[in-house]
């Protein structure tokens, strides 16, 4: 599903995020990328979501080589990607249910679809109660359903999270982590970077460490404890 | 599909208006500020110059003297020649009694020059017109190498100025409209800048969720060109009104009555300023719509 053939990323002033890093997630895997801060696990999400290309390197989704995309085919991509928050990044001035359909109305979905899907969304993420609330009304940890709903709405194929539970109690965190996990069982590919040991070691799936953008260790049902050491 | 896109732009560009109706409404004032501003420009010009033109026509004549040789035949043939000059406007021959009368009459008919010259001394004369001021004085210097033409008086200075002026009403003119055409897209440009600024975490939102670039940039660009089109009708409107307060003061007024002696604008001056409003809009919203495109991309 997802393959990174010794992709290194440069930024200006020859900062390196990446260095050299090959990997490949597999079809309906669930995924920790953990490291600290600077490590480039968010780097690798943007990768994948085409925000950034490679300084060198391949990157390849769904078969397809993310670098060698027109920015008119980029969006088309993105609508097989939902992506999740640490800041939710919700419209405050539309209710729940308005948040979770704008993902749906700007890919131009059909009004008759829009409904089921919305509905669907916000029952896995326990939130259809809510429908007519808006963000401030919300606790951290329903705004971070929200956003959920909305990344899973027109069910993709892949889900990244950057932190999701960043801004979260432990008690959100897990509940969080847990509806992640719901998502996956679903057969949707999931990438969560993170540096939340709660949520890894709570739901021991396959870990990737970074550190200083090279990949130091790869468990297929890993802990946390490879990035402690280092913060 | 199309519907719904279409369905699409107007609701988000209605929306985006209404919640930042401050905003909205000083873009379509800034709009029609500057339309109205351009329209008068415009206007001013279009005065100048109709009231340049009016003075031109009377340095347009010219009166040609022919050699006293001159037969009538030979001065109406001449006549006939000129008439056919793509420059001249119209030939009239006038008979050296005729001229004679003339000249007696702009004396006061208290003279009689025949008897004082001991017969006419004066030479057949032909007044040509010039269909351009401008053209004049090129006329005056074709006329003057013709054989039969003994000299030609034409209002040569009052020409080149009356030229000059007209070079320069047209250049400050297109100066200016060039400025303030400038200035009104920026205003609109940056109005919509402001809407981007406003909505930039919807379109960030969009743009990660797979929203096409056209998804994103048609409202925006919907919301320039209703901003133009309002700015440009309110625009309209509010140069009509001054136009016709000032056509009310100079026909109550015989001084000003003979200043501006000239025709009113007809509407469609008026309805393409609503039009210039629009096609402001419409490429200041490029202009904004464009950088986010960039910074998209």
């Amino acid at each position: 599903m997802i393959q990174l053939h010794n992709v290194t990323v440069k930024f200006k002033g020859g900062i390196v995020a990446l260095n050299n890093v090959s990997c490949t997630i597999n079809k309906g895997e669930f995924v920790f990328i953990v490291g600290p801060t600077g490590s480039g696990k968010s780097t690798i999400l943007k990768l994948i979501n085409r925000e950034l290309i490679p300084t060198q390197g391949k990157v390849i989704v769904n078969g397809i080589n993310v670098a060698s995309l027109r920015p008119s085919q980029v969006p088309f991509l993105r609508r097989s990607i939902g992506v999740v928050f640490q800041d939710f990044l919700l419209l405050q001035d539309k209710t729940v249910w308005e948040n979770v359909a704008f993902a749906l109305k700007v890919i131009g979905a059909p009004r008759s679809e829009l409904r089921d899907a919305v509905c669907s969304a916000l029952q896995l993420v326990g939130l259809i109660e809510k429908w007519d609330a808006y963000p401030r009304q919300l606790s951290g940890g329903e705004q971070q359903k929200v956003c959920m709903a909305r990344a899973i709405v027109n069910n993709p194929l892949i889900l990244l999270a950057d932190e999701p539970t960043g801004n979260l109690d432990p008690d959100s965190s897990i509940e969080i982590a847990s509806l992640l996990d719901r998502v996956n069982q679903r057969g949707t590919t999931v990438v969560v970077a993170t540096h939340d040991k709660y949520i890894v070691d709570y739901l021991k799936k396959r870990v990737i460490e970074l550190r200083g953008g090279s990949i130091v260790r790869d468990e297929p049902e890993g802990v946390y404890r490879g990035a402690i050491t280092v913060r | 599909m199309l519907l719904r896109f279409v369905e699409h732009c107007i609701s988000e560009a209605l929306t985006s208006m209404r919640r930042h109706w401050l905003m909205s409404m000083a873009a379509t004032v800034s709009a029609a500020l500057s339309v109205a501003v351009f329209g008068l420009l415009v206007l001013i010009v279009l005065y100048v110059r109709s009231a340049v033109l009016r003075e031109s026509e009377k340095v347009n004549c010219m009166r040609v003297y022919l050699h006293s040789g001159v037969t009538e035949q030979q001065a109406r043939e001449l006549q006939r020649r000129i008439q056919r000059w793509v420059l001249v406007k119209s030939v009239k021959f006038v008979h050296k009694d005729e001229g004679l009368r003339e000249m007696e009459a702009s004396m006061g008919n208290h003279v009689s020059l025949r008897s004082l010259a001991g017969g006419n001394p004066l030479p057949h004369r032909l007044d040509v017109v010039a269909v351009n001021f401008e053209d004049a004085i090129e006329c005056a210097k074709r006329l003057e190498r013709l054989p039969e033409v003994e000299s030609v008086v034409c209002m040569a200075d009052v020409v080149k100025q009356l030229s000059h002026i007209m070079r320069l009403v047209r250049l400050c003119g297109l100066a200016l409209v060039i400025v303030t055409a400038f200035a009104t897209l920026t205003l609109i440009a940056n109005a919509i800048r402001l809407t981007i600024y406003a909505r930039r975490e919807a379109i960030r939102i969009m743009q990660l969720v797979g929203a096409t670039i056209w998804f994103i940039r048609a409202p925006l660009m919907l919301e320039g060109l209703i901003y133009g089109l309002v700015g440009g009708a309110v625009a309209s409107l509010m140069v009509y009104a001054a136009h016709a307060s000032l056509l009310r003061l100079v026909e109550t007024n015989k001084v000003l009555l003979m200043l501006f002696h000239v025709a009113v604008p007809n509407w469609y001056f008026f309805a393409s300023m609503t039009i210039v409003g629009l096609a402001f809009g419409l490429l200041g919203s490029l202009s904004a719509v464009h950088q986010l495109v960039r910074y998209l991309s």
